[in-house]
């Protein structure tokens, strides 16, 4: 089997193989060796043939190891190991495809606990939902191997000490504890949609993990709203990730995007999911999230696009969050309909709010540009400037401030 | 009258210290704790894991506001002290929700050391 395919179905494994051996041994840490022992094997032995029941194969090889160890420390007293923590689990398939969703869900929730901070939880579950090595983080979230290393010992080390509870959340929790799943993984998207990798600004392959983590979770959680809502939202951001930037790596707005190079596939299913999520939440954040995707990705042209709808829905999405940025989201929208140089006065009410958040000086230097107000414009994309890191934004931006200059 | 002597000491030392300092500080403990219990002081004692470990709780108009790390304000001081018996984190950060402090002050919520 070619490397990459083994590693993968590697990866496919390696969530559930980890919970039960978190259920066996009761530590993560002490699972996460285990397992990491059995993957090495696997990478080995798997070459020819691949066992059928894969999970099984891993833990099994995993516990061996332990027993081994065990032996090694004389940790037997007679034939029996001396470890009372040690648990029987069913690894037939039929039991491992009866307990998957359960599985899944606990190590989900364990990794976003709350009690861990966000950047923490994003990293717990990369590494354990999405079997992603080291390395592999590290390349995506573009920092250091070692950084990531001390911080997922540190988590692993409060979740054992601190004895974070290894299970699903009760009823009651469970909107809450969703949510705080639901931001981990778009934190992770945007991470990939706007990289702070030099000379990038959007490095695809984050955003496809981060939606193959959505689908994981849409696989154990059927018929949530805001988890439909997210995916559909993924979809439609992920649709114009090919127009984004040009041939040159050249910032692209939305409004001049060429809208032939969005992905029609992404688009189509998003739709379908945009519908389901507003059916069944009846309009709830992510699910609103996703409509104002979808008039977007559904229009012509900039133009054609239904500004006034997308304003309604802002509306709609600030009884849930007031935020700032959905004001000034609201706003932007609702300029296109109404007189600029109103946008310009009520964008620039929320000037306090907004003081260090780049979009809200490039926001009003675009209108500002409509204006052919060419000096207010450069002074709004200079306050824009100070608060960009990303190399491709800074580069557009300067772009713009030579254009007012002429 | 009962008092609470609160130990402060920068955690990281121990980490860098010899092992046979270590040592001889912790055989410094178990004199003391001896002593105070031969004398009928003892109440009660523990060491608590390092800051690594800590979740601070905080209740603000009816939220739960739990963040990752001890507590660090310097506005705010110790005004006392709960030790609960709990089966796990979450159990602990319910509990803390109630204090009446959690709503106006902070809770940080530190495990204590098992020594095996």
């Amino acid at each position: 089997m070619e490397n990459t395919a083994l590693a993968h179905h590697i990866q496919v494994c390696y969530p559930q193989a980890l919970t039960k051996l978190i259920y066996r041994y009761k530590n993560i840490v002490v699972a996460e060796d285990l397992l990491h022992e059995a993957v090495v094997k696997a990478l080995i032995n798997w070459q020819e043939n691949i066992p059928e029941n894969s999970v099984a194969w891993l833990v099994t090889v995993a516990s061996n190891h332990f027993i081994d160890q065990a032996r090694r420390e004389k940790r037997f007293v007679g034939n029996e190991i001396n470890d009372e923590k040690v648990q029987e689990i069913d690894l037939s398939e039929q039991a491992l495809l009866d307990s998957y969703k359960d599985d899944l869900l606990r190590l989900i929730f364990t990794c976003c606990h709350p009690a861990l901070n966000i950047q923490t939880q994003m990293l717990l579950t990369l590494k354990h939902v999405l079997g992603m090595s080291v390395a592999e983080i590290a390349n995506a979230l573009v920092q250091k191997d070692k950084t990531i290393e001390q911080r997922l010992t540190r988590a692993k080390s409060k979740i054992t000490q601190a004895n974070i509870p290894y299970q699903i959340p009760t009823l009651q929790e469970w909107p809450e504890r969703i949510d705080a799943v639901l931001k981990v993984i778009y934190l992770y998207f945007n991470e990939g949609y706007f990289t702070s990798r030099d000379q990038k600004l959007v490095d695809g392959q984050v955003c496809q993990s981060a939606i193959k983590l959505t689908r994981i979770l849409h696989s154990c959680i059927r018929d949530n709203a805001e988890v439909i809502g997210l995916l559909a939202l993924l979809l439609h951001q992920n649709a114009r990730l090919p127009a984004r930037v040009d041939d040159k790596n050249n910032l692209v707005l939305l409004a001049e995007q060429n809208r032939k190079l969005w992905r029609q596939s992404d688009i189509h299913e998003a739709n379908i999911l945009v519908e389901k999520s507003l059916l069944l939440g009846g309009g709830t954040p992510y699910a609103i999230q996703s409509a104002i995707a979808a008039l977007h990705n559904n229009a012509n042209s900039s133009e054609q696009t239904d500004w006034q709808q997308i304003y309604a829905l802002y509306l709609k999405l600030l009884n849930w969050q007031n935020s700032p940025v959905i004001e000034l989201n609201a706003e932007i929208a609702r300029a296109q309909f109404t007189s600029t140089s109103e946008a310009i006065t009520r964008i620039e009410k929320l000037a306090g709010k907004l003081i260090t958040y780049r979009h809200f000086y490039s926001a009003l230097a675009a209108l500002y540009l409509q204006e052919n107000n060419f000096s207010k414009a450069k002074l709004h994309y200079v306050n824009a400037l100070r608060f960009t890191k990303n190399d491709v934004e800074t580069r557009f931006i300067s772009q713009q401030i030579e254009f007012c200059q002429k | 009258m009962q008092f609470l002597c609160l130990i402060y000491e920068d955690e990281r030392l121990q980490a860098s210290r010899e092992e046979q300092e270590n040592n001889k500080i912790f055989q410094q403990y178990m004199t003391f704790t001896e002593q105070v219990k031969t004398n009928g002081n003892f109440v009660a004692g523990d060491a608590l894991l390092p800051t690594d470990t800590a979740t601070t709780v905080r209740v603000r108009n009816n939220d739960t506001l739990l963040t990752d790390g001890p507590f660090a304000e310097t506005k705010e001081q110790l005004g006392g002290y709960y030790l609960l018996e709990c089966d796990s984190l979450d159990e602990a950060i319910k509990l803390a929700e109630k204090i009446p402090s959690a709503k106006f002050g902070s809770i940080e919520v530190r495990p204590i050391m098992v020594f095996e």
